[in-house]
């Protein structure tokens, strides 16, 4: 399991790449996170949520409400184009502070 | 998922309700729900699963401050109702609603009772009494069963004081408030069936009289009495059963005691309270200035019509003053 602390940076990254493939909502992004990780990362519940006010007053995702098969109210996320940019600057920004750390590692 | 909603409840307990904060708990909700039922469809039991929930919750503060909201100051916070008082008023309410129905069991008892002993007295069937005195014995029973009957109205009101916390806002713990909407819904089916038994008697009641009618003209009195007696009982039903459900709707704090229908009903009290003493005003100056006591009388209906018409308007004002 992943400290939160060290991932902290990249929760948004992590929902908006969920978000790539068309909209969806709470818990299915918050199931295929942990299903992706393989178990070793669960994004705790007021995570998921803080990130979504974020990125929503970022303007990076919209929401819109829909009734869910059981009739359920919920609310659905989708990656906007300012979003996606978003996406793309922190995915570069990743490689470099991959190649950076990785300078820094090896087996002691 | 009680649990869950008692969980989250308390959570959210230290913030302030904006329509925002109360979307965003329904979703959570939601969400953990549907985590809830997954992990018990893999096979968990369901404390276990309550826990995984509840352990990838996370924290509240984090979510709070990035929405940018301030938790509630102590100050502003609104009075906690105390656990023996919601109990105790819980049992006031019962009390007063019995006596109440009871009351007004014993008011219609009373004119069912003075009906048939006056229809007794018309066909002569008292004996050796005089027709007068009749008359006078069917008051009489009438005027037995009437003050015991105000006795206990007094009664149901008493004890009434301890209570007036109830009448401003307040907020549940969430552990109180869940208990009494399970104690409400356990008792709504009752509730329900005595409005249909109620509702079914008083449309039936006046068939007494109907068959008092084709038996014979001296035998409506005798039909009418069964009628009043059965109404008795609708009373009773309605007052009683009626009573209580509008003791937790209190508790609760919804149907007519949510905090704006209070503000609402505060202000409609005032106004009342005017109203009313004009039309008692003016229903005195014309019976004893103008001695039209035959057609005053109507003042009261045409009042009451009146300010129900100003009362919807008020409300509907304040629903669009709400929505602006």
């Amino acid at each position: 399991m992943i400290s939160s602390d060290v991932i902290r940076g990249y929760n948004d990254t992590i929902i908006l790449y969920m978000l790539l493939d068309g909209e969806s909502y709470g818990y299915e992004i918050s199931k295929n996170i942990r299903r992706l990780s393989e178990d070793k990362y669960v994004m705790k519940e007021t995570t998921l949520y803080s990130a979504f006010a974020r990125l929503e007053k970022n303007g990076y995702i919209s929401s819109l409400h829909k009734d869910g098969e059981t009739g359920k109210r919920r609310t659905y996320y989708r990656i906007t184009p300012d979003g996606l940019a978003y996406y793309r600057d922190k995915c570069r920004e990743w490689q470099i502070t991959q190649e950076v750390v990785d300078k820094f590692i090896k087996e002691a | 998922m009680d649990v869950l909603k008692t969980y989250l409840d308390s959570l959210f307990a230290a913030w302030p309700r904006t329509a925002q904060v109360d979307d965003l708990k329904r979703e959570m909700l939601g969400t953990m729900e549907e985590k809830y039922e997954e992990l018990k469809r893999e096979g968990r039991s369901e404390h276990e699963s309550i826990g995984i929930v509840i352990s990838e919750f996370g924290s509240i503060d984090e979510l709070m401050e990035e929405l940018g909201i301030e938790p509630i100051g102590e100050e502003e916070r609104l009075p906690a109702l105390p656990e023996n008082v919601a109990a105790g008023y819980e049992g006031f309410v019962r009390r007063s609603a019995l006596l109440q129905g009871l009351g007004w069991m014993l008011v219609l008892l009373g004119l069912a009772a003075m009906m048939l002993i006056a229809g007794l007295n018309e066909q002569g069937a008292l004996g050796s009494l005089s027709a007068d005195s009749g008359y006078l014995l069917a008051a009489v029973a009438l005027f037995l069963l009437v003050v015991p009957a105000v006795g206990l109205f007094i009664g149901s009101a008493s004890g009434r004081e301890a209570y007036r916390m109830l009448d401003e806002e307040f907020e549940l713990s969430p552990g109180l408030k869940a208990d009494l909407e399970r104690k409400w819904a356990a008792f709504r089916p009752a509730r329900s069936r005595s409005v249909i038994v109620a509702a079914c008697l008083g449309v039936l009641s006046p068939v007494a009289v109907l068959i008092g009618a084709l038996r014979g003209e001296g035998e409506i009195p005798y039909g009418a009495a069964i009628m009043l007696a059965l109404l008795g009982l609708v009373a009773f039903l309605f007052a009683y059963y009626g009573g209580i459900h509008q003791g937790y709707q209190k508790l609760l704090q919804t149907g007519e005691f949510t905090p704006e229908k209070k503000a609402e009903n505060r202000a409609l009290q005032g106004i009342s309270a005017i109203v009313w003493s004009i039309a008692l005003v003016v229903y005195f100056i014309s019976g004893f200035v103008y001695q039209r006591w035959d057609v005053n009388w109507a003042v009261f209906p045409v009042t009451a019509v009146l300010f129900g018409a100003i009362g919807g308007m008020y409300t509907m004002q304040c629903k669009s003053k709400g929505k602006a």
